[in-house]
């Protein structure tokens, strides 16, 4: 306990003591897992607004009524199971006239004009939810070939596609800087490090006198990586947070757009950011190590400035 | 304690620093280590510590052969080897208790330990009081037993000093040879590089001369300079 006490302590008077560059390195750290947490959630935001807008539902085939010339009865329920057997098809929905009726009524209950029709003209339908939304035009083409039933079908594939498509240039565009800045990041805290080790090159020179280990010289400068990469995820985290809160303040009064992102996508993201920022810092604690991590030999000291350093 | 075969270290150029050295210190034995400037001394110091290996030849410490030491018990090696040198070699945010704590507190002891220890240190080596001082604010000849109580703290068998009163007035050195032969007289193996005649003369310990890499004398209570004696027929002896 003693022990870690120490090397904590070890690491906070590396931290303060270059607090300039460390600056540097967290703000780095920050910026590009606040871009990359950013990009996540705008795509969770598309997908909820896409996918989840039209309540999961894909296509629609609307149906001849049953009865008709050609059509026998339970004929939509023969079609719905058989849709339903199909490997691209997730789910369906039979809304018969009734249902239909009784939904055209709640949609348009502020407008008591449009509730002057005949029901009967409101035909039954099948919703259909896929297992993939790419295959959508496979389906619409099996739907139509079952012409004699099939009064017309509509899908969501385009608006979707399209929607995805701007996702996915969105992410790659968020990833893609996220990568950059997420290098320099690392080596920002390499480079911390390294101006770490040379600002406390007497100390560590004492250490290895006195008979501490390597990695007992190592870990204070690996802990100050991993703390700078954690409190640039956490101010990451946090500004996403509170960015969003703002944003889902203000998206309350539009109701077209859905900001209800899941709590749980914000918690198990902001863990995986938080974990990611230190495993950053510790890379780049290590590649700022490396130069120094060869075990003494003794024959090849290490030059640093004007000093020798011995490898740690 | 300390026994050296045929060791010799070669620095890179070709520079030949120490020459087939074969050297035995016995355990509890206090050893000067003179010689001019470049002689081998402090390489010689350098290899017991590991801080330079051998480019041939062996050495054993505490019945080591530590030529042949992996790199990751060296540690250990420094833990059994006490060290000061010329330019004390302090931390000077710490204060002198601080300092002496650190050999500790690398070496993961508890601070119930480490407190009671680093007391008695200071005691030993008379600066009970000063513990809360900074070594800038201590003589030299105190920062230099700062570094011996922080070297001895850990009471190793084994104590290699380079040059330890090189920095000091003649009357500081006294004391500081005063507190290492205090630290000897306890069973602990002293081997200290000097170029001071006074002391080397004073305490009649013994000697081993180096030249060139080379031992060229190896005399128990010897003095620093070889006795020349001039014969009855005119020759000089050695």
């Amino acid at each position: 306990m003693n022990r870690l006490g120490f090397l904590a302590r070890e690491a906070l008077i590396n931290l303060r003591r270059n607090l300039l560059v460390v600056m540097g390195a967290v703000l780095a750290v920050f910026i590009s897992l606040a871009l990359a947490f950013g990009a996540l959630v705008v795509n969770q935001l598309l997908r909820i607004n896409t996918l989840a807008w039209q309540d999961g539902v894909h296509i629609i085939a609307f149906l001849h009524d049953e009865g008709l010339a050609g059509i026998p009865a339970g004929a939509h329920q023969a079609l719905v199971a058989e849709v339903t057997s199909w490997d691209e098809v997730a789910n369906v929905t039979y809304v018969d006239k009734a249902a239909a009726w009784a939904e055209y009524q709640q949609i348009f209950a502020d407008r008591p004009d449009y509730l002057n029709i005949d029901p009967s003209v409101l035909p039954a339908s099948a919703r259909i939810e896929l297992t993939n939304i790419d295959l959508y035009r496979d389906v619409q083409f099996r739907l139509a070939s079952e012409s004699q039933l099939i009064r017309r079908v509509e899908t969501f594939g385009e608006q979707i596609e399209q929607l995805s498509s701007l996702s996915t240039v969105l992410n790659l565009l968020g990833l893609g800087l996220a990568l950059v800045l997420g290098m320099s990041a690392v080596i920002l805290i390499a480079n911390t490090i390294r101006m770490a080790i040379y600002a406390r090159r007497d100390e560590v020179a004492i250490m290895k006198l006195v008979g501490a280990s390597n990695w007992f010289v190592r870990i204070p400068f690996v802990l100050e990586g991993m703390i700078e990469g954690l409190i640039g995820a956490g101010l990451a985290v946090a500004t996403v947070w509170v960015a969003f809160r703002n944003l889902r303040t203000l998206g309350d009064s539009i109701e077209i757009v859905s900001f209800a992102v899941p709590d749980r996508f914000f918690l198990t993201w902001s863990i995986r950011i938080l974990l990611f920022g230190a495993a950053a810092g510790v890379l780049g604690s290590v590649l700022g190590l490396s130069r120094y991590l060869k075990d003494e030999d003794g024959s090849r000291p290490i030059s640093a400035g004007a000093r020798v350093l011995e490898p740690l | 304690m300390i026994r050296l075969r045929e060791v010799t270290k070669v620095y890179e150029g070709g520079v030949v620093a120490v020459r087939d050295v074969e050297l035995d210190i016995q355990k509890g034995a206090f050893v000067f280590l003179v010689g001019p400037s470049g002689s081998g001394k402090s390489t010689l110091i350098r290899l017991l510590l590991r801080q330079d290996t051998v480019t041939r030849g062996t050495i054993w410490v505490a019945g080591k052969d530590i030529t042949q030491l992996p790199a990751w018990k060296v540690p250990f090696l420094r833990r059994s080897v006490g060290t000061v040198f010329q330019d004390f070699k302090l931390l000077p945010n710490k204060t002198v208790g601080e300092n002496v704590a650190f050999a500790l507190e690398v070496l993961g002891k508890p601070r119930s330990v480490i407190g009671p220890q680093v007391q008695q240190v200071l005691e030993l080596v008379g600066l009970k009081d000063k513990g809360d001082r900074y070594p800038r604010q201590l003589s030299g000849g105190e920062q230099q037993r700062v570094s011996i109580a922080r070297a001895f703290v850990n009471r190793p068998p084994i104590l290699l000093c380079d040059e330890p009163t090189g920095n000091l007035d003649p009357a500081t050195s006294v004391g500081i040879m005063r507190l290492l032969d205090r630290i000897n007289r306890s069973g602990t193996t002293v081997a200290m590089a000097t170029h001071d005649h006074a002391i080397v003369d004073a305490m009649q310990r013994r000697v081993v001369q180096l030249e060139d890499g080379r031992i060229i004398r190896d005399q128990q209570s010897g003095r620093y300079e070889t006795e020349h004696v001039v014969e009855v027929d005119g020759s000089v002896a050695q």
